[in-house]
């Protein structure tokens, strides 16, 4: 009871003590920290909204969708998923586009980090070579198409230079040379664009390791694979993803050269979805675009997760 | 202190901001408008009855207020007819001595101060020039309000377009794009007003307006000095890159009329608009979008202002003429109270007359015409109904389908077409219709979700010796061994003309294509096309190389040619330049013509043909509701009238009707003919001989005509004509008839192609 009573004296003194400072400071902290977090939340709402009415309803809109018909929205069950996984040409697109994403990924994040890592080691032309790598992120689809056109049709450039050494012309864009065709293409447009993420993430990496690195005695490769690459980790994750989700744009060009239906080997998952909606098929598109929501948010989850345990 | 009234007074700014956007935001969003009465008025359309079988060639206001024209009657004589109670009756108060009947005037002109003039055009002494075409001489004629005339020979470059100044004095506008001033009696060129290389002229005041490619230009009719632009007229003009060359000789795509006032009115197949020259604004008294000068079988002859009334000289697509009123009306609304959207690929000049028709029987419903694919855009059929989802899915799709190029099946199964059986059901009950067409689209649960109002049979005509041997592909390919006996055209078009009769028989059960029909449909047209190119005349394969695939896309993008009709052929059967040819027969002229050929060599006969699949018949005008539309009821009333047998009339070439009473009546010599010769003709002369061929139709014979609605009877199979299939086979088939790739290479890529897409 007594100390009871002597808490209580303490706390109705607190205003004037020493203790009492530091209880009014730690309120006025909170107070501050509330009002920052709110201030945050503030400015993070108008773009909430934004990704919510823009992006999460229309997804549950579409999600909807996945179990309704196309016109009528009569519920269907798991119906148009069942059709989707039984449809030959969604295998076929679903597949083309794995093949494509699980070559084109690895090497292209591969590729721009060793010209990465080139061009940051160069002591002259860095900047010039930097922004001609950069030149085709630039380029407009609607160009680069014309380029392929030039290129790879049956009598293009490409041909004729076969045929001046002897060879035989190719059909490029009318056989199975069209996925690489396609590979090629998206690696040359967007290899720049890594390049310079990486060498981003080059330039955080602090001079003075290296320097003791050399000190100790490290030679170039211990000094990339032992400081470099770990350095670069929080990078990949960036530059996979963003690689990743760039590898859809492909479309664009494949699209336009070839139309709605390419040579079956770059015949896309787009190109299903461009054909289904001529076709009034928005049933089918929904299901496939909630599958393909799923399993690109899956990867990321693993990527993140990947990353995560690395850091 | 200071800092808490800074942080206040950032707060207060804040605020104020905040609540700024806040009222504007809420002051552009849109205020919903108190409902009012809709606004009345608007010039309604009527036809005026005019002397009988009288063609009329130019429609004037007089300063009285009589309304005058001048035109041929019935027994080809020369007549000014005067009416004093705006059209209904008319009083001859002129003819022009008989010397002048039946003669053909290029142009004829009421001069508003009495009288008029025109140019006559006169066959020539010489009878044809070395070069085989006939030599022709021109003469002004000037004549009085009495009719006495005067003819002059006109030894300078003739003026197709002559116009009358208020003031009398006469402009004439030569082919070569020059405007003279000319006199009135006997058409001797005064002086020059402009060589502006124009398409046509326009009387302003004391103005002469002269429409270039892309601009007005403006000069004084009595001196020839040049006026400063009128921007606001330009402007109007020239809007969406509008061209006014004349390109029939009916009528013009422009005509010009001013009131008392001098105010200026001009008419176009966007409507008549009003303008006081020099003035800021062009205003749109008539929309021609809501009565028949949408109506592109019609072309405007001249236009005359009386009371605020505008009366319309105009000819249509049958060769003969009429007048038609426009008249304020108080008691309709502004605009018509109900809108009809109605979508279809390609643009289709049969639908244009059907829409002009029906809006002017009903002045409260306007039906806005949309075309997908416009041919200058380069849109693909896929963006085109791509676009056409978009706008459906959104709300803002269209009540009226025209499925000509689209997959009805596709529409059908996704539930998106009305049922229209009550549409067929009530057309039969009144004029009939042939099932065995209409009633193609006709689902198993008894719907119909769409009715072709017109089809096209796949024929082939010739020496019957030769086409009795054809039944299928294999005999084509021995047919095609004496390239002589075919035309080149047919041989360009091969695919095209045989993609109706095969592809129909090209679908397995498993929703795949069948390789070894597909291969034997390509093969056929590699090997015709091979035997026709090794053994034809060097003229023939010259001919071939007209028909690039670009000349055929274009012709593919021009409203109303069907690439693959039968009609090409008539005149090289008569001079026995080719023995055979093939196509879809679409209109009785057509068979008349090879009717005609058998009259008068005696060796020409039409048949059915028959490919991988028998007793097809190519559907055209095909007709769909959305389900999606507001409109339904008001939609089907539409289709009603496109399927009735006055809708079905309105255009005879572009396939024949399913409606019984329109099908019998155009089989119907009395009906069509009028108890005379059939009115048309034919002629061509040949380039190196210079000589002259020309063919006199005929009615077919009774048997020939029995023979048609035999075929037509018994018609059961709907060729298939969707265009995204279409389109693929047709452009792979090509590459392989040019050699870019081997005939099994072209198989494996549609089978490749086409494949996927069945699979979709």
């Amino acid at each position: 009871m007594m100390v009871r009573k002597a808490i209580k004296r303490e706390t109705g003194f607190a205003g004037s003590g020493s203790a009492g400072r530091q209880i009014r400071q730690q309120k006025q902290q909170k107070s501050k920290k509330w009002k920052k977090s709110l201030a945050g939340i503030g400015f993070l709402l108008p773009g909430l909204a934004g990704v919510v009415y823009f992006t999460l309803l229309p997804y549950l809109e579409v999600i909807r969708r996945s179990f309704q018909s196309a016109v009528t929205s009569e519920w269907v069950g798991l119906k148009n998923y069942q059709e989707v996984f039984g449809n030959t040409a969604f295998r076929m697109a679903a597949w083309n586009t794995i093949r494509f994403t699980a070559i084109c990924i690895p090497l292209l994040v591969c590729l721009s980090l060793v010209l990465a890592v080139v061009l940051q080691k160069l002591k002259f032309a860095k900047n010039f070579l930097k922004s001609s790598f950069l030149i085709p992120v630039a380029i407009p689809a609607a160009s680069v198409v014309l380029v392929w056109k030039v290129l790879f049709h049956s009598n293009g450039l490409l041909n004729v230079v076969i045929q001046w050494f002897g060879g035989e012309g190719i059909s490029w864009m009318n056989s199975n040379y069209a996925f690489l065709v396609l590979v090629i293409s998206y690696l040359w447009k967007n290899l720049g664009y890594d390049m310079v993420l990486w060498m981003a993430g080059l330039s955080g990496i602090s001079t003075e390791i290296y320097e003791a690195a050399h000190v100790d005695g490290a030679g170039e490769w211990s000094c990339f694979f032992k400081i470099t690459l770990p350095n670069l980790k929080p990078s990949l994750y960036t530059i996979s993803v963003l690689s990743f989700l760039n590898s859809f744009k492909v479309f664009r060009e494949a699209w336009l050269v070839a139309g709605d239906y390419p040579n079956p080997s770059m015949y896309l998952l787009q190109h299903l979805y461009n054909n289904w909606f001529r076709d009034l098929s928005f049933d089918k598109i929904a299901a496939t675009a909630v599958i393909n929501g799923a399993v690109v948010f899956v990867l990321i989850l693993l990527l993140r997760k990947a990353w995560d345990s690395n850091v | 202190m200071n800092l808490k009234w800074k942080k206040t007074a950032k707060r207060i700014c804040a605020g104020i901001s905040t609540a700024c956007l806040c009222v504007s935001g809420l002051t552009a969003m849109p205020v919903r408008a108190e409902e009012t009465e809709a606004a009345m008025g608007r010039y309604l359309e009527s036809e005026i009855t005019l002397p009988e079988n009288f063609y009329l060639q130019d429609v004037l206001g007089t300063a009285d207020g009589r309304l005058q024209v001048i035109g041929t009657d019935e027994n080809g004589m020369i007549g000014i007819w005067d009416s004093s109670d705006e059209g209904a009756t008319w009083e001859e108060t002129a003819t022009l001595p008989e010397e002048y009947q039946d003669q053909y005037f290029t142009e004829l002109k009421l001069n508003p101060s009495g009288g008029g003039v025109g140019v006559e055009m006169v066959s020539s002494a010489e009878e044809s020039s070395a070069d085989g075409v006939d030599n022709y001489e021109y003469y002004f004629v000037s004549f009085d309000a009495e009719g006495n005339a005067q003819k002059t020979l006109l030894t300078d470059e003739e003026s197709f377009m002559l116009r009358f100044a208020g003031t009398g004095e006469l402009v004439g506008l030569t082919y070569g794009g020059t405007a003279y001033l000319l006199d009135n009696a006997t058409g001797e060129v005064l002086s020059t007003i402009a060589d502006a290389d124009a398409d046509a002229v326009g009387i302003a005041g004391s103005e002469a307006l002269l429409l270039t490619a892309t601009e007005v230009q403006r000069y004084q009719i009595s001196t020839g000095e040049p006026v400063s632009r009128d921007d606001a007229l330009n402007d109007a003009l020239y809007a969406d890159g509008a061209s006014y060359a004349v390109t029939t000789s009916a009528g013009f795509p422009i005509v010009f009329a001013q009131d008392e006032e001098g105010r200026l009115y001009y008419a176009t197949a966007k409507g008549i608009f009003s303008h006081m020259m020099d003035g800021t604004a062009v205003e749109q008294v008539v929309d021609g979008t809501l009565c028949s000068l949408s109506d592109p079988s019609n072309a405007m002859i001249a236009m005359a202002v009386l009371n605020q009334k505008f009366f319309m000289g105009y000819a249509d697509g049958e060769g003969s003429c009429g007048l038609r009123k426009y008249e304020y009306s108080a008691d309709v609304s502004s605009v018509p109270s109900t809108e009809l959207t109605l979508y279809s690929l390609k643009e289709d000049t049969g639908i244009q007359q059907a829409i002009a028709q029906y809006q002017k029987s009903n002045p409260d419903i306007y039906i806005n015409y949309k075309v997908g694919m416009t041919g200058t855009d380069g849109i693909t059929v896929s963006d085109a109904l791509r676009t056409l989802n978009t706008d459906i899915l959104a709300g803002n799709g269209p009540d009226i389908l025209v499925m000509d190029g689209m997959s009805v099946k596709t529409y059908s199964d996704k539930g998106m077409l009305m049922d229209l059986s009550s549409v067929q059901n009530e057309l039969k009950e009144t004029d009939g219709v042939l099932e065995n067409i209409a009633g193609t689209y006709q689902q198993e649960d008894g719907t119909i979700p769409a009715i072709p109002a017109k089809f096209g049979i796949p024929m082939i005509a010739g020496a019957p010796e030769l086409i009795d041997q054809v039944d299928g592909l294999d005999s084509l390919i021995e047919l095609a061994k004496n390239g002589d006996d075919l035309a080149p055209y047919d041989i360009c078009i091969l695919p095209e003309i045989l993609y109706p009769i095969c592809a129909g028989s090209w679908k397995n059960e498993d929703n795949t294509i069948d390789q070894e029909k597909l291969a034997e449909y390509v093969n056929t047209i590699k090997q015709v096309s091979d035997n026709f190119k090794a053994s034809a005349s060097s003229d023939k394969l010259e001919q071939m190389s007209w028909f690039t695939e670009e000349s055929l896309k274009e012709l593919d993008n021009i409203s109303g040619v069907f690439i693959g009709d039968l009609s090409m052929g008539i005149l090289d059967l008569l001079t026995g330049n080719i023995k055979v040819t093939m196509g879809a027969l679409t209109d009785i002229t057509t068979y008349a013509g090879y009717s005609a050929v058998n009259v008068k060599n005696g060796n020409c006969s039409v048949r059915r043909m028959n490919g991988q699949a028998s007793n097809v018949f190519i559907p055209n005008t095909i007709l769909g509701v959305l389900n999606t539309s507001a409109n339904q009821e008001q939609a089907a009333a539409f289709l009603k009238y496109m399927l009735s047998a006055d809708g079905e009339m309105l255009n005879k070439y572009n396939g024949f009707p399913v409606n019984q009473k329109a099908f019998d009546s155009i089989m119907d010599v009395d009906q069509y003919m009028n108890g005379k010769e059939f009115a048309m003709s034919v002629a061509s002369s040949n380039n190196e001989t210079g000589e002259m061929i020309s063919l006199d139709y005929s009615w077919p014979t009774e048997e020939e005509i029995n023979d048609l609605k035999t075929i037509a009877a018994s018609l059961t199979v709907c060729a298939d004509s969707e265009r995204v299939q279409k389109d693929t086979v047709i452009s792979e088939v090509r590459r392989c008839m040019n050699g870019e790739i081997s005939a099994d290479e072209a198989v494996n890529s549609i089978m490749q192609t086409i494949n996927l897409y069945l699979a979709e």
